[in-house]
């Protein structure tokens, strides 16, 4: 009779300890939950840990502007032919042709420098009236540089080697 | 002797009793601890909510540039057609009602339209004109979140005669309250 209580008694004490192991262990979890939690709302510090919020040269489009190429290429060139078919044939923006430069310049410059202060660039290349083409951009963009800017760009392709390109960059 | 020892015993054994009687509610208590902290913390991360409206600022302008615009020319009939400008939101296929929340009633978008000669850079008669909340326009070139988001996009446009234009469109969205919680 005595040994089976004794026997009680020691499994007693097993439930006293089973109970401490989850006391603590529930403390545990509390403090684990609590520090989730603070990394949680320091949301900013996650993101730039895991650099979610940085743009890798993000391209998209701007139609407004493309309406503005379109309608460029359309407009009709003095002595024939339309501003497409002049930088088709002869090439780029060059100097000598200040009609298509500078109507370029009053239309690209005049509207989206304001909204693309970084960059407003219009050519099939280099050229006299927008500069060299900027880099950094399709073709030679470098994986290792996070680029925090947003470009929009538009090719029109002129023949198979060439097109023109209308490339907007805001920071 | 015997009987002291049993008696404590027994009271012993009935508070081990009641140990194990009260493990399973820790074991809620973990469940709900757990479960609420993983609540609090997706809602604490994904909670702000998303700021579209540079996006639908953007849309705005682009709908009603492609409302202007027939295959690349400019519709001349805007020019003289007086119900663009009275019937502007059906025209273009608009619609500036609000969500019935926040207390808004139809006020959180403005829409200007200006039409000007690309030479001269003189407005045509009668515009621009606008559409919308006015008052909105008061916030444009602040750059305080909670401010309404304008936007203004110009572009050169050329009609069937070949004859040049410069299109302006101003288009403001306000719904901060849904945009720039804090």
């Amino acid at each position: 009779m005595l040994n089976n209580k004794k026997a009680q008694i020691q499994n007693k004490k097993a439930q006293v300890g089973e109970t401490v192991t989850w006391m603590v262990a529930i403390l545990i979890i509390i403090v684990i939950v609590i520090i989730s939690v603070i990394v949680a709302g320091l949301g900013e510090l996650a993101k730039n840990i895991f650099n979610l919020d940085n743009k890798i040269v993000v391209a998209s489009s701007d139609r407004i502007a493309e309406k503005s190429l379109y309608n460029y290429l359309l407009t009709p060139y003095p002595g024939g032919g339309n501003v497409y078919l002049k930088i088709r044939t002869e090439g780029n923006l060059e100097e000598e042709d200040k009609f298509s430069g500078e109507l370029a310049s009053e239309i690209f410059k005049g509207f989206y420098e304001k909204n693309y202060p970084m960059v407003v660039w219009l050519g099939t290349g280099g050229n006299y009236y927008f500069g060299s083409r900027p880099s950094s951009v399709r073709g030679d963009f470098d994986p290792n540089i996070h680029y925090l800017v947003d470009y929009v760009s538009s090719a029109i392709y002129l023949d198979e080697n060439k097109y023109l390109e209308l490339i907007l960059m805001n920071k | 002797m015997d009987r002291l020892l049993e008696f404590r015993l027994s009271s012993f054994f009935r508070n081990k009793k009641g140990a194990e009687k009260y493990l399973s509610p820790w074991w809620f208590a973990i469940l709900f601890i757990v479960a609420g902290g993983i609540v609090y913390m997706v809602a604490l991360f994904y909670g702000k909510p998303y700021d579209i409206r540079e996006v639908e600022a953007n849309l705005l302008a682009e709908k009603i540039a492609d409302c202007v615009v027939e295959q690349n020319y400019l519709k001349t009939e805007i020019l003289n057609d007086p119900e663009f400008k009275t019937k502007f939101l059906e025209y273009c296929d608009l619609n500036f009602n609000a969500e019935d929340s926040y207390g808004w009633s139809n006020d959180q978008y403005y829409a200007e339209f200006g039409i000007s000669d690309f030479s001269t850079k003189k407005d045509f008669e009668g515009f621009p004109f606008y559409a919308g909340n006015p008052n909105l326009k008061d916030y444009c070139g602040q750059q305080d979140k909670n401010f309404p988001f304008c936007v203004e996009k110009s572009f050169y446009v050329l009609d069937k005669t070949n004859k040049q234009y410069i299109v302006k469109i101003i288009s403001i969205v306000r719904k901060t309250e849904k945009n720039a919680k804090q």
